[in-house]
């Protein structure tokens, strides 16, 4: 039990910062969603309020990737192992923010 | 604008000779006294969509008309206002500040109007069903805004058409396998712009005219005729068309830059430069009818637009920093409690 109180605290501190780095995000979520049912599809102003959207699917996916480090690390109590499984997963994590940053 | 006789006659009641104002509601001249309407619709009302051509490189502007209406002038914003018979408020239509009066001011004629079809009571409704929507909005919002009450303004804007010829050079990205390059391309389009609505006025920004202004209908204007605007503010055209223009291209450049990653039809369009030929410019001079609530939340002025002629509101609304933290964390522990499944689970 107690090799699971260092992920459990690292799990904990990721929502907080999470949290706390989410705050303008969602403020960002909601103007987008504001923008897209309330300001004339494809006016200038409803352009520049969905730019940088893409902000929003790269705080969700840096957050998805440190917690899949945490419930391998917490599954297998390796943290270094945990991390170098991680590799791969980071580089297609990085293809999809590629892809969010074109596409923004 | 026309002289003060002539602008007191068409308001005088011909029945009773008590003052008449615009009632959205029957679209028409109402007397306040008798209740006596009169319509104001005349066979030429047609002719007030005409455009106008404007040459930029022949110079000119229309004349400036000097009346001696008297103006209220805002000193929080700037604005000024005028009213046609009588002053319905001391307080200024934008920012709700105090407005003093000053006589005559030098202006541009208004060569059409859109009347007013949405009442007052309608666009308060709006108003506060639009704050009233609000995602994230703080709880004590909706109660502010109901003690709010909304004004009546006539606001200057421009339409304007142009012909645009397009050169442009851009570069876009181009995978192979895992491996990315960026390409260098160009092209040339046409471009026609038809009616665009630029504010003529600070007071509006160009985000509230899109969020109010969906369809403009060109057949809806009329003429100018100093009954449409009996018992609402408005405002009067000072720009002239070279400084329309100039208001309008942050706006025109981001519409033109869009066109032409459409136009380019790869991902990741980038680098974007280009050269345009503009003819065929037309414009119109016009005031359309808006109401403005103004309410003030945590010390900052705020401001909620309904349209005068359909009725959609848009405006500015704060956030409540507890409730952003909420939904944030509601998100972020499922985005987590994922990702800790993901990684217990042995997958990639």
């Amino acid at each position: 039990m107690e090799e699971l109180i260092g992920p459990a605290l690292a799990g904990l501190a990721l929502v907080v910062c999470a949290t706390a780095v989410g705050i303008p995000m969602i403020r960002k979520l909601v103007m987008v969603h504001e923008a897209r049912h309330e300001l004339r599809y494809g006016s200038a102003g409803f352009l520049r309020n969905l730019a940088g959207w893409s902000v929003i699917g790269f705080w969700l996916l840096a957050t998805w990737f440190a917690a899949t480090i945490i419930g391998d690390w917490g599954q297998t109590g390796d943290l270094d192992g945990a991390i170098a499984r991680s590799w791969l997963r980071l580089q297609i994590v990085l293809e999809i923010v590629a892809a969010l940053a074109q596409a923004d | 604008m026309q002289s003060a006789d002539v602008i007191q006659k068409e308001l005088q009641c011909s029945q009773c000779a008590g003052q008449r104002v615009y009632d959205p509601a029957q679209q028409c001249l109402v007397c306040d006294s008798c209740g006596t309407p009169e319509r104001l619709e005349t066979p030429d009302d047609h002719k007030a969509e005409a455009e106008f051509p404007y040459d930029p490189n022949a110079g000119g502007e229309d004349p400036r008309t000097t009346d001696a209406q008297v103006v209220h002038h805002c000193e929080a914003c700037g604005g000024d206002v005028v009213f046609v018979g009588a002053s319905l408020s001391e307080r200024c239509a934008y920012c709700d500040g105090p407005v003093v009066l000053r006589q005559g001011d030098s202006a541009f004629e208004t060569m059409a109007l859109i009347p007013y079809r949405v009442t007052r009571d309608t666009a308060q409704a709006a108003a506060e069903a639009w704050v009233g929507k609000r995602f994230a909005a703080p709880g004590d919002l909706a109660g502010i805004v109901a003690r709010a009450r909304v004004a009546g303004i006539y606001v200057p804007f421009w339409t304007f058409d142009s012909d645009e010829a397009v050169e442009y050079w851009a570069s876009y990205t181009v995978r192979r396998g895992k491996r990315t390059s960026r390409r260098r391309t160009s092209g040339q389009m046409q471009v026609s712009f038809n009616d665009l609505l630029v504010p003529a006025s600070p007071h509006v920004t160009p985000l509230i005219r899109d969020g109010i202004l969906h369809e403009f209908d060109p057949r809806r204007l009329r003429p100018f005729r100093p009954g449409y605007i009996a018992g609402f503010a408005a405002e009067q055209h000072h720009q002239t068309v070279a400084e329309g223009l100039a208001a309008n291209e942050a706006d025109k450049d981001l519409l033109m830059r869009n066109k032409i990653k459409r136009d380019v039809g790869k991902s990741g369009v980038r680098d974007i430069r280009y050269h345009t030929h503009t003819s065929g410019i037309h414009y119109r001079r016009i005031l359309l009818p808006v109401w403005i609530l103004h309410y003030t939340y945590a010390g900052r002025a705020k401001k909620v637009v309904v349209c005068g002629i359909d009725g959609r509101a848009y405006g500015e609304r704060p956030f409540s920093v507890w409730k952003l933290a909420g939904y944030s964390a509601l998100v972020s522990a499922a985005t987590v409690l994922f990702g800790l499944a993901w990684g217990a689970g042995g997958l990639l």
